[in-house]
């Protein structure tokens, strides 16, 4: 199916609309002002720059390790911040604000140390990157559990929250989240033609004009830096950084000019549908929004690789 | 045109090349002929500017290849590799779009002059009847021409060529030939390129620039550099070249 | 004016100064709370409480999460004036629940049976009650407490073993029920351990030899299979018990009466020779 592009942003447009009003409507208790002020806005405006966010990383990150398996997490950026966020609940800081700034400053340490490790004289080897990326991951992730089983009681709404939730968003934490993820996507938009000519090999990138070790430091500090944002905000939610970028790859082809402007909306109008599903489908319960994103989202995808028959990813 | 002045390059363990010095004239065809190790493609590389030599300087149109900005080469000097990774399923004409990087600045959409110079790109390279078609889908001859292609739609002056029919069989490697020779009729056109492929130094190029171990070993029109005596010293072999 | 205005007016003013005041509308953030405010006889005051917690046909009371993940929406829409919360450490919630402007007691975990009882008058006074009320429910819980003590008076002391989760999850020093467990001449073999909760080893545990085990979760049979614990008096004794929820134990509330109670029963049936 052959989508031109002013069909697929006017598209994208009318679902985003359509979806955040939805979104702000429906909800387990009466939607009165307070509620949609206080809880419904902040939650919806932070679903769809987290989504945003997550969709686009997983876009710049498949493009740039070009691996179809990278998500928005496999860089260790949000290790870190998960560490931030323990290591704030440890310190007893009670300012939602400072825990987020504190987990944003451990996750961009995170982003230094995974980028040192990588380097290998001036180069970045996308090998190399992935390997730092995945160790410093584990790493962190085990120092995360260490500290866990030590701090439980200390520890243990930290650990619930990384579970991946919106529930808590506060207006602070979505405007937080804004005004670090839209200028970034946007920035990372300005550079996306440079991501189709790095996909041809540093050699060839550089004779077409591209510096490769320039445009992957690029793409590397804005990837980590949405990751960072949007897991300091509401955890790791799966799924959207993973299968976002698949989907609109299989619909749009995989020329960056359309897939990562899509990617960055479609991501944050799933997340927001999800997330009004897992907080009224259940109700009073809350189904983990990567959960419900998993169980519609799969289905639909396998649907979408069948009727393309084996075509490449 | 290319005047390449006394670079030396290499790694700390091995020179590759030494005080070597080339000039490559305006809008010839020049082969760079030799055995695996003479330095055909370091040499080729320190042309395009992919590799730094550590002593001497490239020279192109009067400039030092230094001074130049990384898009202000590409809009010059083109590069077509011997093996092509695509790594996603782009079309044809999508890579080949992509040849027009180095004229668009930061996020300008490619304008009319620039899918006008695509189509004819491809018709130059036999494509167009391809040009929706997902790279995956296309013969190792085709991928070549698309690389071609590609090179092609940066508008260059210079063509860097690194072993273009290394991974051909002798039809597609023809097609080859037959692309490369229809452009130098449409376009004047300086081409280096690097190759085993004695049969297409001699129908293709100006003249043949014979390497061995780092140095030159004979430089002039094919008749006159690839006799059997210099290709046997060259490649330590006994070998008919047949015409 | 008539005298009988006179009178309609000092009525009046009388009605106002012992007029009911409005009754405070609580949510409770953990079950223990919502059990503390039942007993101190305010249940019908809370209009909201943990999933927890049990919804008596009739009752206003909505279902509001708990304490670590809240249900935002219905906890606002049911207007709360008070919310009785937990002292864990910087979870989010009880920031947010400033942020709206809303009137939050943060009430330790009790590390003694003293700060237990101080709980329920920090609650009650929070709640605006009299302080007669948790006088009242100390008093009743001080009795009952007593007679048990009584009861084991004469028995053994015992070291225990309590596991609150499998594998290994117990309690430190810093647990009221050390205190609450001495009553019925038992020892937590871990309470020397300067922590409110910790894994311990399975090898502390067969060291320490406790001659009573005490788990909320899994089967007896199963405890005397694990590797080495063979060798512990308990398992020898038959002295594992099984069979007391963890509720009724390891709520700061009032209840933890009724559960020391039925510990006391199983402990004395097992001492029997």
């Amino acid at each position: 199916m052959k989508i031109t592009s002013r069909q697929l942003g006017v598209g994208l447009l009318v679902a985003a609309l359509v979806v955040s009003v939805l979104s702000l409507a429906v909800g387990p208790a009466q939607t009165t002002w307070d509620i949609l002020w206080q809880i419904r806005l902040p939650r919806v405006g932070l679903g769809f720059v987290v989504g945003m966010a997550l969709a686009a990383a997983g876009v710049i990150l498949q493009s740039l390790l070009r691996n179809p398996l990278a998500d928005a997490y496999l860089l260790g950026t949000s290790s870190g911040a998960s560490l931030g966020v323990l290591l704030a609940s440890l310190l007893h800081f009670k300012n939602i604000l400072g825990i987020q700034c504190f987990a944003f400053a451990c996750a961009l340490a995170t982003m230094l140390i995974v980028y040192r490790l990588a380097r290998i004289g001036t180069r970045i080897p996308v090998a190399t990157l992935i390997l730092a990326g995945v160790t410093v991951s584990t790493f962190i992730n085990a120092i995360v559990f260490l500290v866990f089983s030590l701090f439980y009681r200390e520890s243990f709404s930290a650990i619930f929250f990384l579970l991946g939730s919106l529930a808590n968003a506060t207006p602070g934490m979505a405007i937080s989240a804004t005004v670090v993820i839209i200028p970034t996507v946007l920035v990372a938009c300005r550079y996306r033609r440079a991501l189709d000519v790095l996909s041809q090999g540093d050699e060839t990138a550089q004779m077409l004009g591209v510096h490769p070790e320039r445009i992957k430091r690029l793409f590397f500090v804005l990837s980590s830096l949405i990751v960072a944002a949007a897991v300091t905000a509401s955890g790791m939610i799966g799924f959207v950084g993973l299968i976002v970028p698949h989907l609109l790859r299989l619909i749009l082809g995989p020329g960056h000019r359309r897939l990562l402007p899509a990617s960055a909306i479609t991501g944050g109008v799933l997340l927001m549908a999800m997330d009004a599903v897992a907080r009224t489908a259940a109700a009073p319960s809350e189904i983990p929004v990567g959960v419900v994103a998993a169980l519609f989202g799969t289905p639909f995808f396998i649907y979408l690789l069948r009727r393309h028959k084996g075509g490449a990813l | 045109m290319i005047e390449v002045r006394e670079i030396s390059c290499g790694y700390s363990a091995r020179r590759v090349l030494t005080h070597f010095s080339l000039d490559v004239f305006a809008g010839e065809t020049l082969a760079l002929v030799g055995p695996n190790s003479a330095g055909k493609s370091t040499l080729l590389k320190t042309m395009g500017g992919l590799v730094i030599p550590t002593a001497g300087a490239v020279v192109v149109g009067g400039r030092s290849l230094s001074t130049w900005s990384l898009p202000e080469r590409a809009r010059t000097i083109a590069w077509v590799p011997s093996e092509a990774d695509f790594t996603f399923a782009y079309s044809v004409e999508e890579i080949v779009l992509l040849g027009r990087a180095p004229h668009l600045p930061g996020d300008r959409a490619p304008r009319l002059h620039d899918h006008h110079w695509v189509k004819k790109v491809l018709a130059l390279t036999d494509l167009l009847s391809l040009a929706q078609r997902s790279v995956d889908e296309l013969s190792s001859g085709e991928k070549q021409r698309l690389l071609l292609a590609r090179a092609l739609a940066q508008e260059p002056s210079v063509l860097l060529m690194d072993e273009p029919t290394a991974h051909l069989d002798i039809g597609h490697a023809q097609a080859f030939f037959y692309a490369l020779t229809r452009l130098r009729q449409e376009r004047a056109l300086t081409v280096v390129l690097a190759t085993h492929d004695l049969p297409l130094a001699r129908r293709v190029s100006d003249r043949v620039a014979l390497m061995r171990r780092g140095t030159l070993h004979a430089l002039g029109t094919p008749s006159e550099v690839l006799t059997d005596s210099h290709i046997q010293t060259v490649f330590e072999i006994t070998q008919e070249v047949s015409p | 004016m008539p005298s009988w205005r006179y009178l309609a007016f000092f009525i009046f003013l009388f009605s106002l100064s012992v007029a009911p005041v409005q009754a405070l509308r609580i949510v409770s953030l953990l079950p223990s709370h919502t059990e503390i405010v039942e007993a101190l006889g305010a249940g019908n005051q809370l209009v909201g409480v943990t999933r927890y917690d049990a919804f008596p046909e009739g009752s206003v009371r909505a279902n509001v999460g708990d304490f670590l993940t809240p249900q935002w929406e219905i906890l606002l829409s049911q207007h709360p004036d008070i919310v009785l919360a937990g002292d864990w450490p910087s979870a989010p919630t009880v920031a947010r629940l400033r942020s709206l402007k809303i009137r939050v007691v943060e009430l330790d975990s009790p590390a003694t049976l003293a700060a237990l009882e101080a709980s329920i008058r920090t609650l009650g006074q929070a709640i605006e009650l009299p302080p007669s009320r948790a006088e009242g429910v100390i008093a009743g819980m001080r009795v009952r407490l007593a007679a048990l003590r009584q009861k084991h008076a004469a028995q053994p002391p015992m070291k225990l073993y309590l596991e609150i989760d499998p594998p290994n999850w117990t309690i430190g020093a810093k647990d009221y029920l050390n205190d609450a467990l001495a009553l019925l001449q038992l020892t937590n073999i871990f309470g020397a351990v300067p922590r409110k909760a910790l894994q311990a080893s399975s090898e502390s545990v067969i060291e320490m030899n406790p001659d009573v085990i005490l788990a909320f979760h899994g089967t007896a049979e199963a405890i005397r299979q694990r590797p080495g614990w063979s060798s512990i008096r308990a398992v020898q004794r038959g002295r594992i018990i099984t069979d007391i929820s963890a509720d009724d134990l390891v709520r700061p509330s009032p209840r933890l009466v009724a559960g020391l109670e039925r510990l006391s029963a199983r402990l004395l049936e097992k001492q029997k020779p």
